[in-house]
């Protein structure tokens, strides 16, 4: 999947996205651990771990800006700053973002919204999938809402509204209102 | 920097303590049987390092553990518990008995490498049948692995008794192979240089062991398969959402285990019997939990720690020859309580080290930011 | 052949006793949670300590109190070590395995100087057999007089109070109060940590109850199955009870009966020595030896499925402290 161009942010960064005991630098390539640039015939390349890393740091705003610092020790926004990171900068074709910015704090809710934003300009698909509202209609152009295991319809990002949506949620289809 | 100086502080900080209470709790039972602790503890020192054969003792001891003390840490990385260095410890020895039988025509160069392969050969899949059994049926590691002591155990005493010994003999022994299946030993080498040493068992092996360290060592902290190795332990999930094949590093982590375990032949065997024995692997595969536990899994703690309990085993030896009253088991338990207090309980004084730590660098970091 | 197949039925009974007791204990600790790779050292302990006690006293009962206490103390070190200190499990329990062992073989050449071995106990300081009522008498009945005779009748009392011990075990786990909480606790310890209910406090009765069953196990073979303590005499049967109860799914009769087949296995073992098969000819002792190994490493990698464990199993409750 990752070959074909598919970046996932997982919806929970702590059991899935980040090997908490990792230490940045290698949370930074978890998945595309075994991309050429990453290793050498035995070894991996870690000068250029690090020096991807630390740039990717500051281009993403992750703080400390320590690719050496061990992951669980970064505050719950700088984490997801990570996995987005390591996601987005690989600039995949389809972006699938799972609740991105629970359990994190404003400024890096605005940073990670704006991120996605910035991808869908430049003409990459992204699904994100959340129980925010606001961010859904903040930042979707298309919605589609799950009710149940089903399908129950697709609204655009001009006509949504809380109401619309929160009716779909409640498994009433559009007709039937 | 800071921090990582700070953290290393803190660990060896703990381990001391806590090894610390495990003998204490020792001498409180050498005392409690009669005997002087503080007798016993000269006993084995004097034992461990007052002449050149203790010495040699020690280190061929350590050898050994350096081996199984990797064989645990490795898989322990991938979150295995690996009890099974014993058993691939015995039927490495096996591997490495049959390549001395059948080529002792040949020159050492070619019978050395071939026992070396063996030996991993043998001991791996000993590791690895209990690490596919965990993997693709989830039968727990640390039941199987103790089951494939006593099948090693029992397999062996069949091939000894019935199949590989001595015609006209009574102990279950094989023959002693030709001298050029046998690995020098250190008072060889010595003498080559014109020195004289007491003759010990102490072989090549140990530098053997040394290079195993270093490849491990590499191997978890510095590669993709170590990398991979370590989420698997770390984190489960992330692993498979990664796309890291779950099974097949089980698998991997255990066959490594196991080879390294296996090594031990090499040293017993080769290096020393010069012979397929009973049991002479006994006691190895457990003092490997606890060495790569104090070592905290890493090769260079392991080396110390291998050497801790080379010291403790030979010393022991020596304590259980002085007295009448001490067995050679005494080790055994300090173990366990090493175990005990290194390894489950190492959180106990924790809090306490921390506090301690924190505010000794908190004194020392304006120090050194001035100068 | 009938007087054979009692025979070995019998010795099965028997021999399953230790397991038996064990796998209890195994259910009592893992259902609550708390991982029991430990039974093999409390058993190793509980062997060595009742022979010592009885050879003092020269009191069986003694000896099984002692044995009860050991195994106490070994599975409170596990209780302290991994409920409260929140140490690994495992590390744990291979501590108090490799700590039962060199204490009990340290303390036996200590005071007895024998090797590890403990002094033959005199029948007087051991358990011995029981008849129960009519049992010569009602042998003249066909096919039942001699199930009664041969393997109802005639163990000792500790061969009773282990299969007593089966149905107690699944009442208190599925009926009772405290089985209710001690399920919770090995699948859900957050919700009974809401429901004002201590996780910890239930883990450390459930692994007293293990000790006591643990050390039980260990007394039946010093002082009822033999008549003195060698070292090393648990030989693996702690993790054969193990598997026994994993392999019957954490469930107390199921549990029984893979104890049963264990046993089976190692009584069969006397009687095929030596005795040519059809087919295979003399089997080799060792194969024998190693049957219920390699039957435990057979079952446990599972003819029927994977084996569910308590969802909280192996993990130390954290209360969040905010």
């Amino acid at each position: 999947m990752r070959r074909l161009g598919v970046g996932h942010v997982p919806e929970d960064r702590q059991r899935m996205g980040l090997v908490t005991s990792f230490v940045a630098k290698e949370n930074a390539i978890l998945g595309y651990h075994r991309d050429e640039a990453y290793n050498r015939t035995f070894e991996m390349n870690e000068s250029f771990m690090l020096e991807e890393c630390s740039s990717k740091m500051k281009d993403y705003d992750v703080r400390p800006a320590n690719p050496e610092l061990q992951s669980s020790l970064f505050s719950g926004g700088n984490q997801q700053k990570l996995v987005v990171m390591r996601e987005m900068s690989r600039n995949p074709e389809l972006l699938i973002v799972g609740q991105p910015t629970r359990g994190v704090d404003i400024g890096a809710i605005e940073f990670i919204h704006r991120r996605i934003i910035t991808m869908r300009d430049a003409g990459k698909a992204v699904l994100l999938v959340s129980v925010e509202l606001d961010e859904i209609l903040s930042l979707s152009d298309r919605i589609l809402v799950m009710f149940n295991g089903e399908m129950m319809g697709e609204i655009s990002a001009e006509e949504a509204d809380e109401r619309k949506i929160g009716l779909l949620m409640a498994g009433i289809r559009e007709e039937a209102a | 920097m800071n921090e990582k100086t700070e953290n290393l502080v803190l660990v060896v900080l703990i381990t001391t303590v806590n090894l610390l209470l495990a003998f204490i709790i020792s001498g409180l039972v050498i005392w409690s049987v009669g005997e002087d602790p503080w007798f016993a503890l000269k006993t084995m020192l004097y034992g461990a390092f007052g002449y050149d054969e203790g010495i040699g003792y020690t280190l061929y001891y350590t050898t050994n553990f350096i081996f199984t003390g990797l064989a645990f840490a490795v898989a322990f990385h991938c979150r295995l518990f690996n009890i099974g260095a014993e058993g691939q410890a015995y039927i490495g020895g096996l591997g490495v008995g049959l390549v001395c039988l059948w080529l002792e025509e040949l020159p050492f160069v070619v019978i050395l490498p071939a026992a070396i392969m063996a030996s991993a050969l043998f001991g791996a899949i000993w590791g690895a049948i209990p690490g596919y059994l965990q993997a693709k049926r989830g039968s727990h590691v640390v039941i199987t692995t103790i089951m494939f002591n006593f099948i090693a155990s029992v397999l062996m005493v069949y091939l000894l008794v019935n199949v590989l010994i001595k015609p006209g003999q009574m102990s279950p022994e094989t023959r002693e192979f030709g001298e050029n299946g046998w690995l020098p030993q250190m008072h060889e080498l010595f003498s080559w240089i014109g020195i004289q040493i007491t003759p010990t068992p102490l072989n090549l092996s140990l530098f053997w062991a040394f290079i195993c360290a270093f490849f491990v060592w590499r191997y978890i902290w510095h590669t993709r398969w170590g990398y991979e190795m370590r989420t698997v332990g770390a984190n489960e999930s992330a692993a498979v959402y990664a796309g890291i094949n779950v099974d097949r590093n089980i698998i991997i982590a255990m066959a490594l285990g196991g080879a390294l375990a296996g090594f031990v032949g090499i040293n017993e065997i080769m290096g020393f019997n010069h012979r397929i024995l009973l049991n002479f692997q006994f006691g190895y595969g457990f003092t490997g939990i606890v060495v790569s536990l104090i070592g905290r899994n890493h090769p260079f703690g392991i080396l110390l720690a291998s050497l801790l309990f080379g010291i403790l085993y030979q010393g022991g030896a020596e304590l259980a020859f002085e007295t009448q009253t001490i067995d050679r088991h005494m080790v055994v338990l300090i173990q366990g309580l090493v175990i005990l207090f290194a390894g489950a309980l190492e959180n106990l004084f924790r809090p306490q080290l921390q506090a301690l730590v924190r505010s000794l660098f908190k004194t020392s970091t304006p120090v050194a930011a001035s100068g | 052949m009938w007087s054979d197949l009692l025979l070995i039925l019998d010795a099965t009974l028997r021999m399953a006793v230790p397991l038996v007791l064990a796998a209890m204990g195994g259910v009592f600790a893992e259902r609550s949670g708390v991982i029991d790779f430990g039974l093999e050292g409390k058993m190793l302990g509980g062997a060595f300590v009742a022979a010592t006690v009885a050879h003092l006293t020269q009191s069986a009962w003694m000896g099984l109190l002692g044995a009860i206490i050991i195994g106490i103390t070994f599975s409170m070190m596990h209780a302290f070590a991994s409920v409260t200190k929140q140490g690994n499990q495992v590390v744990s329990c291979v501590a108090i395995n490799i700590f039962a062992m060199g204490l009990t073989t340290v303390l036996g050449q200590a005071w007895f100087q024998r090797g590890g071995k403990t002094p033959q106990l005199p029948p007087e300081a051991r358990f011995t057999t029981i008849e129960l009522p009519f049992a010569e008498e009602l042998r003249v009945v066909p096919v039942l007089g001699d199930i009664y005779y041969e393997l109802i009748s005639g163990h000792n009392i500790l061969v009773y109070i282990a299969y007593i011990m089966v149905p107690l075990t699944a009442w208190i786990v599925f009926r009772s109060r405290f089985g209710l909480r001690l399920r919770a606790t090995g699948e859900n310890p957050l919700a009974v940590d809401t429901a004002g209910i201590s996780v910890n406090a239930t883990r450390y009765k459930a692994l007293i109850i293990n000790g006591i069953l643990g050390g039980m196990s260990g007394a039946y073979l010093s002082t009822a199955q033999l008549a003195f303590f060698v070292k090393d005499m648990s030989a693996g049967k702690g993790y054969l009870a193990l598997a026994a109860m994993i392999f019957g799914k954490w469930r107390p009769f199921q549990a029984m009966l893979a104890c049963l087949l264990f046993a089976f296995a190692e009584a069969i073992q006397s009687r095929l020595q030596g005795v040519p098969l059809p087919i295979v000819g003399v089997v080799p002792v060792q194969l024998i030896q190693s049957i219920p190994y390699i039957l435990t490493v057979v079952l446990l990698a599972g003819f029927v499925g994977k084996a569910v464990a308590p969802k909280a199993i192996g993990e130390p409750f954290i209360k969040e402290h905010k």
